[in-house]
């Protein structure tokens, strides 16, 4: 079982696509679990997490996030803004298991 | 294409890096997650004005004779008539817990509440009643309570990480050796709280929130609070958004404060039935500048004959209609194209204008202060706005004007993307 997390600034947009990527995570059969909050929230999230997803608005705060998750090994990574836009949940989930080697 | 490079070049050497910067204080995210933390009781004290003071007489006479109105200004005033007190101590508390990330900051939120209550002059009726007046506990006193928690946030955990405390023998359960550890920065910052206070009572101005009103609060929003500073602001959110960061986000931390300090001004007036003091404020700024007009591109992409438009626009309509604006940004792409730069970062400063000249002009009412919900969707997000005529003023914004705005431009890019579809759809009938 993996955990993707995304975030964004409220939430909010990142929620969205946190359903088609269920979805498509579903129709694939694959065991893997998305969930999306905001980058407030992250902060004190202390859950399961194999890779962490920013929506490119907030990809000005990369370096931030990637240092307060560096201790537990957590891949940071920015969702691509043309899969963003099109809500391509199949596209984004397919990249994140890549980057994690499942 | 030497222009488009310098830009994106640009964009990545000082854009980015400042948008980081100013992401990354520790102060400012602590002002925008404590601001954003104020919304329910702002909400429920702008209703229970609202309900008080309704614009259908039947409506405000009935609560009234109920005897409901002594109870809705009761909880005004504990809500927004003192939106000082949660502020300073959500300020403490966040940024204790934001400089020091294993820490609780309740009690640092529980000690700034102290200090600004000790920093508030108090009073002593004839009949020897000791009372606290609400002037400092509301609006007035917003940016001394973000000061006076954000000091006092800081201080403690200062004690904290320096480790300093009453060392207690090893004996001492830890239960009690924890109630020493606060207790020292505890006794600390009030020694000090007891020492501002007598030196700002020996001054003209009588008392800190006095002082830091007449020489920050006013000007700030004598500054910050006019229509053209919010138009420049709006510029520049959306330069930022043209960028592809979250213009917002950015940028909302320092201005939220100042316009959320106008509509509670706007608040207090309408619930004493005066004049309401701000044209301007956060909810006119984000009732006007709802879905950053984007709601306008997406009609016009549905209605297009482009296949890649149409298809765009349905994964963005429901969102948009929420406000919320990512699948357009990222999709059609807004960031970083040139074609639609224009109305994107200047249509939200026309709508403002426009708005702002109607208001003005006494066409439209002025937003009464109540706080905007965001995800509340169009039209019932102005709704707040307090009158009818925002409302329509609103709707007449997002679904004729900002249309009318985009128009040209998209007229533009849709011609180029027909031709691109036209030369694939060539392509595969060549192949079969």
């Amino acid at each position: 079982m993996k955990t993707i997390v995304l975030v964004c600034a409220g939430g909010m947009s990142t929620s969205l696509l946190m359903n088609r990527m269920n979805e498509a995570a579903k129709a694939a059969g694959k065991d893997v679990e998305t969930t999306a909050m905001s980058v407030e929230a992250f902060e004190k999230y202390s859950g399961p997490c194999d890779i962490l997803l920013l929506g490119p608005q907030i990809s000005y705060r990369k370096p931030q996030l990637e240092a307060l998750v560096a201790p537990r090994g957590i891949k940071v990574a920015v969702i691509d803004f043309a899969d963003y836009g099109m809500m391509d949940g199949a596209s984004v989930l397919d990249k994140a298991l890549a980057q994690i080697g499942a | 294409m030497a222009f488009r490079e310098t830009i994106t070049d640009f964009m990545n050497s000082k854009v980015a890096p400042l948008a980081q910067r100013l992401g990354d204080s520790k102060y400012l995210r602590t002002i925008s997650q404590s601001m954003m933390s104020m919304l329910t009781p702002l909400i429920v004290g702008s209703f229970a004005v609202l309900l008080n003071a309704f614009p259908v007489s039947a409506v405000s006479d009935f609560i009234a004779s109920i005897g409901l109105n002594t109870v809705f200004s009761a909880v005004y005033r504990c809500t927004t008539g003192a939106m000082s007190l949660y502020v300073v101590f959500l300020m403490a508390k966040n940024l204790t817990e934001k400089l020091k990330t294993d820490e609780d900051g309740t009690l640092a939120g529980v000690l700034a509440l102290m200090t600004f209550l000790v920093l508030t002059p108090t009073d002593t009726l004839e009949d020897g009643t000791a009372v606290l007046s609400f002037t400092w506990l509301g609006s007035q006193g917003v940016f001394s309570a973000m000061l006076v928690g954000l000091v006092v946030g800081r201080i403690y955990t200062f004690f904290r990480q320096k480790g300093w405390t009453i060392k207690m023998p090893s004996s001492v359960p830890p239960m009690v050796t924890r109630v020493f550890d606060s207790l020292f920065p505890g006794i600390t910052i009030s020694i000090l709280a007891i020492l501002v206070c007598r030196l700002f009572n020996a001054t003209p101005f009588g008392s800190l929130h006095q002082c830091i009103y007449s020489v920050i609060q006013m000007p700030l929003q004598g500054l910050g609070g006019t229509l053209p500073a919010m138009i420049l602001t709006s510029l520049l959110m959306q330069l930022l958004w043209f960028f592809g960061i979250h213009g917002s986000n950015v940028i909302s931390p320092i201005v939220s404060p100042i316009w959320m300090a106008m509509d509670a001004e706007n608040i207090a007036a309408l619930a004493a039935g005066e004049a309401m003091p701000n044209m301007v404020g956060y909810a006119f700024f984000n009732i006007f500048t709802f879905s950053g007009t984007s709601l306008a591109l997406v009609m016009l992409m549905l209605a297009s004959k482009s296949k890649r438009y149409r298809e765009l626009g349905k994964v963005a309509a429901v969102p948009i209609l929420f406000g919320i604006g990512e699948p357009v940004v990222f999709g059609l792409p807004l960031m970083l194209n040139f074609d639609l730069a224009v109305p994107l970062i200047t249509n939200n400063a026309i709508c403002l204008a426009i708005a702002g000249g109607l208001t003005y002009a006494g066409i439209v009412a002025p937003c009464v202060g109540v706080s905007t919900v965001f995800g509340m969707p169009l039209g019932f997000f102005a709704m707040v706005g307090g009158s009818v005529s925002v409302v329509v003023c609103h709707l007449v914004l997002q679904l004729v004007v900002a249309p009318l705005l985009w128009m040209p431009w998209f007229k533009r890019v849709e011609r180029r993307e027909l031709a691109l579809e036209a030369e694939a759809a060539e392509a595969d009938a060549a192949k079969a």
